[in-house]
């Protein structure tokens, strides 16, 4: 009797893998099997430069970070401040622009949550984070 | 021949002859066994619907579908269900790998499979097929998930268990157990009773 | 099998975690703030259970809008305290979730995290808060979308535009939604208008931004005697 029941859970089993493998090839291009950051949302510093006056520079950092130093051009765009900063990064934008949102460093979530925030509230489309934030930028161009 | 062989085999076994109602009682003994068929049934379907819609909610975004039926809003919601599209995916893979107990693209693997195998393990309940096979995965999926969440919270950790999509992300650790501990003792129910009725079978 | 072999894992995983001689009342809280508040305090609350001090090492919080404080650095045995982990809530929206890592000098180096969950009510929801037009495009109607948080009751929304380049619409859609039709008198020129939508009977309010956008390709000098503050910085873009 054991023998059936592991024979028909294995069935079951298999017949499951069927829609699961259709649904991962349907989401393929919507999530990273390697990392848990989508793919086509993150950006390096070197693919960012290469994109030059096509894109825009979002600082996610507190105000005091964005005022002691920031990308040349940057528009500082923070939780703290949303709803004041957000009418005065869509002036800047343009359609066809790339947005590019940066905080410190690899570890901090600031640039994912604005990254989100424009996606979902603004609607934008080409919004993208900067992968190494602030300090992967000073490291490739100071 | 070959039945009495399985008979003297299992020991336990009651002879057929035992089970021979007494000859007044036919009638009402029938209306019992129905009745207690229909219990079982009953709890089929309950346990079968609970594994629907959490394989569901993973699947698709029922999130307007549930705050309509809170609202007992039942049009809006049915309108909902005619528009209902796809969760992401990474949601639920979020959500496993919180547990941080498995690699990235292994919950990114189980975030696509285990919706899909509660949602067919039910269905076995339903229409009866593969019965056991499918009690014993969502027997086997029942321990990994309470042990899941237990280490989790013996842990520290913060999580959204995701059992139920966003329905379950408030629930407290106490009713997270209780209702896993609930379905697993249902579950383990209907799995005695189609083993030991199987076992019988086999000896007639 | 796999089971057991899980639950042998599991289980060596909790023993392990009972070591430590610190405490916590809880690791993980989660803070309900009103809609008004500008802060989410959350006290953890720690014991030291272990027969030796407890010396705070670090106490760091996962982003610069989270402070964290401990009322001392060193923990006597059978001394209580706790860490308030202050969240600056500001402009943000919806569940927000902060961690503080305390390190402690407990052997082996001991780290726990503590999580903060604050739940940020919203009265209203404006999707999409941007919405444009191109130069030369059509001047369609566009409808932004107001649904009301799910603990405030609001009748009514009025919305005033900042210019009269746009023309406003509201549409009430029921259960708690409203629909916001702006449209454009003409794509002809570059021009803005922020949206300003207020709850009836509430003091807070909202915004959208309306704008005719450029269109891509052609460069075309700074324009409209209605574009919103810029920024000063040269963005090295070409309008």
């Amino acid at each position: 009797m054991k023998f059936l029941l592991v024979r028909q859970a294995a069935i079951i089993a298999a017949l499951a893998l069927l829609p699961a493998a259709g649904e991962a090839i349907y989401f393929r291009d919507k999530i990273s099997w390697r990392s848990s950051i989508a793919p086509g949302e993150m950006v390096t510093v070197d693919q960012a430069g290469g994109w030059g006056d096509t894109a825009i520079w979002v600082d996610a950092r507190p105000d005091d970070e964005f005022a002691s130093d920031h990308v040349p051009g940057a528009i500082s765009l923070n939780e703290d401040r949303w709803n004041e900063l957000l009418p005065q990064f869509l002036a800047g934008w343009s359609p066809g622009k790339k947005v590019i949102v940066y905080c410190s460093s690899l570890s901090c979530n600031a640039s994912r949550e604005v990254a989100h925030r424009l996606r979902k509230e603004a609607q934008l489309s080409d919004v993208f984070v900067l992968e190494g934030g602030w300090e992967a930028w000073v490291k490739k161009n100071r | 021949m070959g039945e009495e062989e399985q008979m003297s085999q299992t020991p336990n076994l009651q002879r057929p002859m035992l089970n021979i109602q007494p000859l007044g009682g036919a009638a009402t003994s029938n209306i019992k066994h129905r009745k207690s068929n229909i219990f079982w049934r009953i709890l089929d379907f309950v346990l079968a619907g609970l594994f629907i819609f959490a394989g569901l909610s993973k699947i698709c975004d029922l999130d307007h579908v549930m705050a309509h039926l809170q609202q007992l809003q039942f049009a809006s919601a049915l309108g909902d269900l005619r528009n209902l599209s796809l969760a992401s995916p990474a949601e639920f893979a979020n959500g496993i790998d919180n547990f941080k107990l498995l690699p990235w693209p292994v919950s990114v693997a189980l975030a696509f499979y285990l919706p899909w195998l509660e949602i067919f393990c039910a269905l076995g309940l339903v229409f009866r097929f593969l019965y056991r096979g499918a009690l014993t995965l969502l027997i086997m999926l029942m321990l990994v998930f309470t042990l899941a969440i237990t280490a989790a919270k013996v842990r520290g950790l913060d999580i959204t268990c995701g059992c139920f999509g966003h329905a379950s992300q408030h629930w407290s650790f106490p009713s997270h157990l209780a209702t896993n501990l609930a379905i697993l003792v249902g579950l383990l129910v209907l799995f005695f009773k189609a083993t030991s009725r199987s076992r019988l079978r086999t000896a007639l | 099998m796999k089971t057991s072999l899980l639950a042998v894992t599991l289980s060596i995983i909790m023993c392990l975690g009972a070591r430590a001689d610190l405490k916590w009342e809880q690791t993980s809280i989660e803070l309900h703030p009103a809609a008004n508040d500008k802060q989410a305090i959350g006290h953890f609350k720690y014991e030291n259970t272990g027969k030796t001090p407890v010396h705070f090492k670090s106490v760091h919080a996962s982003c610069g809008c989270t402070t964290a404080q401990t009322q001392k650095d060193i923990v006597p045995p059978g001394d209580k305290g706790e860490i308030t982990a202050t969240f600056n809530i500001g402009d943000r929206t919806g569940t927000q979730i902060k961690t503080v890592t305390v390190e402690t000098d407990e052997a082996p180096n001991q780290k726990t995290v503590l999580t903060l969950k604050a739940e940020i009510p919203q009265q209203l929801e404006v999707t999409p808060n941007f919405v444009f037009w191109k130069q030369g495009d059509k001047p369609d109607s566009k409808t932004i979308n107001v649904k009301v948080g799910k603990d405030f009751t609001v009748k009514h929304i009025k919305v005033t535009s900042s210019t009269p380049d746009f023309q406003t619409k509201v549409e009430e859609a029921g259960s708690g939604q409203f629909k916001i039709d702006v449209k454009p008198q003409d794509t002809n020129k570059v021009s803005a208008s922020m949206l300003t939508i207020q709850p009836e009977d509430s003091q807070k309010v909202f915004y959208a931004t309306a704008r005719i956008t450029n269109a891509p390709a052609a460069p075309v000098a700074p324009g409209g005697p209605t574009a919103p503050a810029r920024p000063s910085a040269p963005t090295g873009q070409t309008h």
